[in-house]
């Protein structure tokens, strides 16, 4: 055999792959090129179904069309009926707190036809901007607002999404529940529902529509797309809705009462059931139901809704898919008050120093950042004179602790099954220096598991002092005695335990560094043991550690304690891990969920809060703050208890 | 040569089977499962989901409930392009549609309480008659498909309480541990128990005391219900799944494949599952992901080679003089230098325009407005548009410096010693001698000859180009092979994880026999006949 692979032969070898490339880039543009066509094709086609039916309803026959024109009329009429009696309803009940002590919305005195007789009728406030933008100075429509997300969605269809970027890209936007939260107040508002009856025994919840509704494509939003959404499609087990079933299980069913009036019926009297039933986003049935569930299951970007916004060149052949760019663009046909920018973009760089490179280069308008980025950024002034560089607290903020076992870890009681343990090892954290030097001074400090600052929150309670001389007082007193530099109790046994944290975490370290060393003034060995997320679970649920340390997120301003707090939770690895019983706890827990009085609830949730912070299953740690870069681009930038409204926003001049 | 190509390529088959039982036993004995890191990602976990539930719903569709080694097979088995048994069916929106899965006896029926006669026994499947309409026949699978999935995840919910019951009866009566750390039952732990309605309680539950006696009672009886629910739900899932094999056997969607010994043995392609994380095709996600991993080692490695192996011949024509120290230790202090580190400054001192050099961008291989460009470079009424190409090349400027500075060094460094122990070869002195010309010695005779260890690194580097780089992929947001391979393994995504080892694990054997071959082509002493 010859020896034939020369220099020639290699220099070939390279020219052939520079040609590849080339031809490889060539083709990749021109499949990008054919999307695009593709996309402007359907967002065309979408226009003309819309004009066609516009036109259809013009030149329809003399009898269809005067048929057509009463019911219009009929329509009309009864649209303004309903304007007015909400109108003496509101003036009537003006000052008055409703049945379902939801501030921000009225009760009917009057009755409309749809409703039940005898309970009263509530009109909630229709949703609002706080700041109108088009009162600001600079105001003017159009524009794009590219947002920068740090973590990649691998799908945006509703109820089968999995993470917190695919909520932030449709909820509000794209798609839209019956109600919605007041960016400022956190009270219900009403979205696609016009009114509701909300039963006194919180049993059943009666929804009336609003007419006007429509989905992006035109057709209007009915009370059978409440029924489907949730009966055909959330609690379809062929559909991989699985994790929105266990927060909308409360609903027992939908029934539909006529075209534009729904009712919810509930398995049991809760405070959560008006806010799940309320909340749940409505899908289009006509457009959901023309897929099998395996077209579904395996969708990126299946997503229609009635908001103001729809996507891009939805196209069920060539949908969105990751890593490109989500776009938004104004939904035209939209029914209810249209939002100023033309288009949201979202795009995914997972690298925190990149994503602030790209902001920097003007290849963005917003990103989340982290503590020590903001505290570098906030003191820059080259920065801020581009960005706002904004920290604040909100309802999804959620709350970090260390969690200690009250209970057996694999049959041996743990020394924290002590409350004055508990308490002993809260006196030991300086909650200030932690806050300080990991949380770089952001954030609050936290005594309860509910939000600072919002009302299920007791103001009252403050954090226990940072007291090494209490700690060694407490710890005395449950038999801890130092012996040879270590702890010891009578029965000679070394106060020694493991702090778990995640692989990972960037603030579980330093703590574990300085729980360690704190615990080693007392005479007690701490050894920082990190694991991976991925037995986070196993490692709870078993109840497999001493003390472990985590976040816990929220979705909703009002959280239900049951899960986290009451001993039935203890049981059958639920999720009250650190195996943590009181008696009066379960009885505020069962007595504040059936409460279904706002401020009663409040009572017993604060009551609640002190009966936890007497007995320390967790040590509070922190709320960290929401951390946004903003780029001075846009103008009418608030925060809000609620985050941010994206729909007040515009772009400056 | 064809025997031994014959002979390697068989052999790839049980050494492919080795590669993926260990990373599948990996996979299936490590802690945690699917959805647990998913629901713990960064730490923060998501309060108010019924993290049980949902478990049970995955394990179940994804069967992660069977021992691990029936699962490996089953794996094999649908990723084998020969079929065993009946051949599978596609249906219109060309999913695979397999036999009805059996339902699971319920956990020591018999043993503990009641008796196996309680539950009905599966029937014989007799094919159903079905329309000529194929629109009907899907209708109705798929009814029957649905009304057996409904009555079978019930039957997992009352099997799911049946455990959480039996594990309160337990601690009830002093036995921990019924639930193993995955949430199984562990049978032996209740071994040689019955229950005896309305029987007598425990001496050893009595001797704690009243309240112990009724919670043991109030446990027992919560058992006995939960076993009544779940023999109700048997027995109505059974039904169904009858009524959906009979279904199915009547072929209501055309078969896939090619029959070789009807109803035994078939030839159809290979299925490598859905991704438990993103719920997409693994196959498509992979079809994805590889070409940007080619694109941008494609255009890495040829770099290398271009700058590598010229410095290398240099070096060892010049050996000892300034050139090779200087050319050694640079290529030496890049191939030290961490990829993180680097790309990270790179970020911020390269592409970032404010507080540095801004000609490059961060992320990503295109500008939003890339669809609209042209493809090449032009001037349009005087201004300059940079166009697709060199957009997409702007972008893999960083990421391609990163993937490349550290290769110099190993590259240039073999070809230098290849090089070198050639120069004092008798052949060389010979051609010297005969007066050739000092180019032509060095490129027709010793880099000709020094060829075969840069042929080995070709073959290593070769693999790699499919397997993407991780740490490239992620400081660059690159959605490549790297970045796909590290999300299947932080979310256990088992059928993607597979599916990535399978293929890496083939190109690596292929790479390595192709190196064989190329020994053969570019040494004439090589033989393997």
């Amino acid at each position: 055999m010859q020896n034939t692979f020369g220099l020639k032969d290699f220099v070939v070898l390279v020219l052939v792959s520079i040609v590849g490339v080339i031809g490889f880039l060539g083709m990749k543009q021109d499949d990008r090129r054919w999307e695009e066509l593709r996309s402007a094709e359907e967002d065309t086609k979408q226009q003309l179904t819309t004009l066609i039916q516009i036109r259809d309803e013009i030149t329809k026959g003399n009898t269809a069309h005067k048929a057509a024109l009463r019911d219009v009329v009929r329509e009309e009429l009864s649209a303004l009926d309903s304007r007015i009696e909400k109108l003496v309803n509101s003036a009537a009940a003006a000052g008055s707190v409703g049945t379902t002590g939801l501030p921000g919305s009225s009760n009917g005195q009057r009755r409309p036809a749809w409703a039940r007789p005898g309970f009263a009728v509530t009109f909630p406030e229709p949703r609002r901007f706080v700041s109108d933008p088009e009162a600001q100075d600079e105001f003017q429509e159009g524009g794009e607002f590219f947002e920068l997300f740090e973590g990649q969605p691998p799908k945006i269809v509703p109820f089968m999404y999995a993470d917190v970027y695919g909520r932030r890209v449709l909820d509000g936007t794209v798609c839209e529940a019956l109600g919605a939260y007041d960016s400022e107040t956190l009270t219900l508002r009403g979205l696609l529902g016009e009114a509701w009856q909300y039963d006194p025994n919180g049993m059943w919840l009666r929804v009336k529509i609003q007419d006007a509704a429509r989905f992006s494509d035109g057709r209007s939003v009915t009370a059978e797309d409440v029924r489907w959404t949730f009966h055909d499609f959330v609690f379809n087990p062929e559909f991989e809705t699985e994790r929105f079933r266990s927060t909308l299980n409360v609903i027992d069913h939908v029934e539909v009462i006529s075209e534009k009036v729904v009712e919810f019926h509930f398995k049991e009297a809760v405070f959560t059931n008006l806010r799940e039933a309320v909340l749940m986003f409505i899908l289009p049935k006509h457009f959901y139901s023309q897929f099998t569930p395996t077209q579904l299951n395996q969708s990126t970007g299946l997503l229609m809704g009635s908001g103001p916004y729809r996507l891009e060149g939805l196209d069920v052949d060539s949908q969105w898919t990751p890593p490109r760019d989500i776009v938004l663009v104004r939904n035209e046909n939209y029914w209810g008050e249209k939002p100023p920018l033309d288009t949201f973009r979202y795009r995914t760089i997972d690298n925190y120093a990149a994503l602030l490179t790209s902001i920097e280069n003007g290849e963005g308008h917003m990103m989340r950042g982290t503590q020590e980025q903001f505290r570098l950024k906030s003191r820059d002034v080259g920065f801020t004179d581009s960005f706002y560089t904004q920290q604040w607290a909100n309802m999804r903020s959620g709350f970090s602790f260390l969690a200690w076992n009250c209970a057996e870890r694999n049959g041996t009681p743990t020394p924290f099954a002590d409350k004055r343990v508990r308490i002993a090892m809260t006196h030991l954290i300086d909650m200030e220096r932690i806050r300080r030097d990991y949380y770089y001074g952001l954030g609050e400090i936290c005594t309860g598991p509910f939000p600072v600052g919002g009302p299920q929150n007791s103001p009252d309670i403050v954090p226990l002092e940072y007291s090494i001389e209490k700690a060694k007082a407490l710890l005395t007193e449950a038999g801890w005695i130092k012996k040879d530099g270590v702890l010891k109790n009578e029965r000679g046994d070394r106060f020694s335990f493991e702090y778990t944290y995640g692989t990972g975490s960037t603030v579980g370290p330093k703590v574990g560094a300085y729980l360690r060393d704190q615990c080693a003034l007392v005479g007690i060995e701490c050894t920082p043991k990190p694991i991976d997320w991925a037995i986070y679970a196993t490692t709870l649920n078993t109840r497999d550690f001493d003390c472990i340390t985590l976040q816990w997120s929220q979705n909703n301003p009002e959280s239900d304690p049951n899960q986290l707090w009451h001993s039935s939770s203890i049981e059958n690895q639920g999720d009250n891990f650190t195996q943590w019983a009181n008696p009066e706890a379960d009885r505020l827990i069962e007595l504040g969920r059936r409460s279904l009085d706002f401020n009663e609830r409040m009572k017993v949730w604060h009551q609640l809060q002190k009966v936890i912070y007497d007995d320390q299953p967790y040590t509070f740690m922190m709320n960290p703050p929401w951390i946004r870069f903003i780029s001075h681009d846009l103008g009418n930038v608030n925060t809000y208890p609620i985050g941010l409204d994206k729909h007040e926003i515009f772009m400056l001049p | 040569m064809a025997a031994y190509l014959i002979r390697r390529l068989l052999l790839m088959i049980p050494t492919l089977i080795g590669i993926t039982f260990l990373v599948f036993m990996l996979i299936a004995l490590s802690p945690g499962g699917i959805g647990a890191a998913q629901r713990f990602a960064g730490g923060s976990g998501q309060s108010g989901v019924d993290a049980r539930a949902q478990q049970a719903y995955l394990e179940d569709r994804y069967g992660l409930d069977d021992p691990a080694v029936v699962q490996y097979v089953r794996w094999l088995g649908r990723i084998s392009p020969l079929k065993f048994g009946t051949r599978d069916q596609r249906d219109p929106a060309g999913t695979i549609i397999r036999s009805p899965k059996p339902l699971k006896p319920i956990a020591m029926l018999g043993e503990l309480w009641g008796t196996e006669d309680d539950l009905t026994a599966p029937g014989e499947v007799e094919p159903e008659t079905l329309s000529d309409d194929s629109a009907v026949n899907n209708a109705t699978y798929r009814k029957a498909s649905g009304a057996y999935l409904l009555a079978r995840l019930d039957y997992i919910a009352a099997q799911t309480n049946l455990r959480l019951a039996l594990s309160t009866w337990g601690t009830a009566q002093g036995i921990r541990g019924v639930l193993n750390n995955k949430s199984k039952l562990n049978e032996s732990k209740l071994r040689g128990l019955h229950i005896v309605e309305d029987g007598p309680v425990p001496q050893a539950v009595q001797d704690k005391g009243l309240d112990a006696a009724s919670t043991y009672r109030d446990a027992q009886e919560a058992v006995i219900q939960a076993y009544e629910r779940a023999i109700t739900s048997y027995n109505t899932a059974q039904v169904q799944r009858d009524h959906l094999a009979n279904v199915y056997a009547a072929k209501p969607y055309p078969q896939v494949g090619w029959s070789i010994i009807p109803g035994v043995l078939s030839l159809g392609p290979p299925d490598f599952g859905t991704s438990s994380s993103r719920s997409q095709p693994v196959l498509a996600l992979i079809k994805t992901a590889l070409p940007v991993t080619v694109l941008l080692n494609l255009i890495a490695i040829p770099i290398i080679y271009l700058i590598a192996i010229p410095s290398g011949i240099l070096a060892a024509t010049r050996a000892g003089t300034w050139f090779d120290v200087a050319s050694g230790a640079m290529y030496v202090a890049l191939w030290s230098i961490p990829v993180v580190w680097a790309g990270t400054l790179m970020i911020g001192f390269v592409a970032n325009e404010r507080s540095g050099l801004g000609w490059f961008y961060v992320a990503g291989l295109n500008s939003p407005e890339a669809d609209g460009f042209a493809y090449l470079p032009s001037w349009p009424n005087g201004d300059f548009h940079r166009g697709f190409m060199l957009d997409t090349l702007l972008h893999l400027c960083l990421p391609v410096s990163c993937l490349v500075y550290a290769g110099f060094a190993v590259l240039s460094k073999q070809t230098r010693a290849a090089m070198l122990d050639n120069f004092s070869a008798d052949y060389v002195r010979t051609a010297k001698a005969k007066g050739v010309a000092d180019r032509v010695v060095v490129m027709r005779h010793v880099f000709r000859n020094s060829l075969l260890p840069v042929i080995t690194i070709f073959a290593a580097v070769f693999p790699a180009m499919l397997a993407g780089s991780v740490v490239v992929e992620k400081i660059f947001t690159i959605p490549g092979m790297g970045k796909l391979v590290l999300d299947a393994i932080n979310l256990r995504d088992r059928e993607l994880l597979l599916a990535n080892t399978l293929m890496i694990a083939g190109v690596n054997l292929l790479a390595l026999l192709l190196a064989d071959i190329l020994y053969a082509l570019a040494d004439p002493r090589v033989t393997y006949d």
